[in-house]
């Protein structure tokens, strides 16, 4: 295991709670694409996650956000969402990288499939940026 | 009976207005445009044509002063403060009684662009940098160029007015409601850009063209939930700031004891898209009891 760098699991958790915390509060109706928007958002966070080494838990995350957003969006649908805002591994160093496999590792284990999926749409980055 | 019929008719209207009066602009913008989907009128083009070219008349591309000078000279009503702005918004699809949305107090190197429609309806004052309209230098009327005259084409062209217009915002959107230089904290922008895109539809509704449903103003509202949600998400990241240590304890660290106070930076995505902004001022104990 890597260490995490900076005590970062405690930002990233701290700012996963507040979004949470936020979709739960919001005194008006919370629809799917203001949850998926929210999710996009937070792309530069996993990424920095990743970064610093935090191995966080998608399901667990994308169980919150669901549960936040009243059940109103699958927790398969955020977890997929989750992983679709993940940085490209070629763009990552090689522990960068091992972090990433264990982030995503949990979710393949629960849907199988899903590591394949977003390997082609990694490779077709990578293809399109060089 | 009759009596008894006109009273429940009156009764309902009453409840009518009351219903119309809860729903949310959008929501209001969107059934009137639900009831009236009917096919474009085959004048259509022809007033949209008309409102543009008379729209095109009046943009003038000035400086600060000149903008001042024009205003003192050419209407009374109207603010010594170029940074005059109007939040009086129409409800149920009124007209603002003012004709002037958003203008704003220049600073060296910005050009105002000011969009005056007195018979029209209203459209909007705005800011832009000069470099982006290369019309009315020297202080001559001239027809647009540029994004002004790509708008126009488009407009003509028959695409959804609203849409290019929001686009046209959303582009230019630090050009043309340059919030910084009229103190608006970040919270508002959106609600400021849902209010021109509101007046705009509410010209529209006026002219009896709101003949599609306007889906740029679903955007615009699922953008203020995501910054009212941002707001609150920032509360909660400071409230646990907060519990992580208090300031006397803070102030009692020293090096013998161990820091009680966590290192946390605000991660990114949740201090502010806007950077540059000074942050607002507040009690976060007092937002989180009126949330």
């Amino acid at each position: 295991m890597f260490p995490v760098l900076n005590r970062y699991d405690e930002v990233f958790q701290i700012e996963m709670d507040g979004w949470c915390f936020g979709i739960t509060n919001y005194p008006g109706e919370v629809s799917a694409q203001v949850v998926h928007r929210i999710i996009r958002l937070l792309a530069s966070s996993f990424q920095t996650a990743i970064e610093h080494n935090v191995v966080f838990d998608i399901l667990d995350l994308a169980s919150k956000f669901s549960i936040a957003a009243r059940c109103l969006v699958h927790e398969q649908e955020i977890a997929y969402g989750i992983i679709a805002q993940l940085p490209n591994p070629a763009n990552l160093h090689e522990d960068q990288q091992c972090v990433l496999g264990l982030v995503i590792d949990k979710v393949e284990q629960r849907y199988p499939g899903v590591l394949d999926t977003f390997y082609k749409r990694w490779q077709i980055g990578t293809r399109e940026a060089a | 009976m009759e009596q008894n019929k006109a009273h429940q008719h009156d009764h309902h209207q009453q409840h009518d207005a009351a219903v119309r009066d809860d729903l949310t602009w959008t929501q209001y913008i969107t059934n009137l445009a639900a009831n009236k989907l009917a096919p474009p009128k085959s004048q259509t083009s022809k007033v949209l044509e008309d409102f543009l070219t008379r729209l095109s008349e009046e943009l003038y591309v000035k400086g600060e002063g000149r903008v001042r000078e024009r205003i003192q000279s050419g209407d009374s009503e109207a603010p010594e403060d170029p940074a005059f702005q109007s939040r009086e918004a129409p409800r149920n699809g009124g007209i603002a009684d003012s004709g002037r949305v958003f203008t704003g107090a220049s600073s060296p190197g910005a050009e105002e662009v000011l969009v005056r429609n007195q018979d029209a309806p209203q459209l909007n004052v705005a800011t832009a940098d000069m470099e982006d309209f290369s019309f009315a230098r020297n202080q001559e009327i001239s027809r647009p160029t540029g994004p002004v005259q790509q708008l126009h084409n488009e407009i003509i062209a028959g695409s959804r007015w609203v849409d290019v217009l929001w686009n046209f915002i959303a582009t230019h959107q630090k050009r043309l409601i340059d919030a910084d230089r009229l103190g608006i904290e970040p919270s508002e922008r959106m609600d400021i850009q849902v209010e021109l895109i509101r007046q705009i539809a509410a010209s529209y509704e006026k002219l009896d063209m709101l003949t599609r449903l306007p889906d740029s103003l679903s955007e615009a509202r699922e953008l203020k939930v995501v910054d009212d949600i941002r707001t609150m998400a920032l509360v909660y990241v400071t409230r646990s700031m907060m519990d992580v240590a208090s300031p006397s304890e803070i102030a009692d660290d020293d090096e013998t004891n161990p820091p009680k106070r966590r290192i946390i930076e605000f991660p990114r995505s949740v201090i502010s898209p806007y950077e540059g902004i000074q942050p607002i001022e507040f009690d976060p104990n007092e937002l989180l009891l009126n949330v």
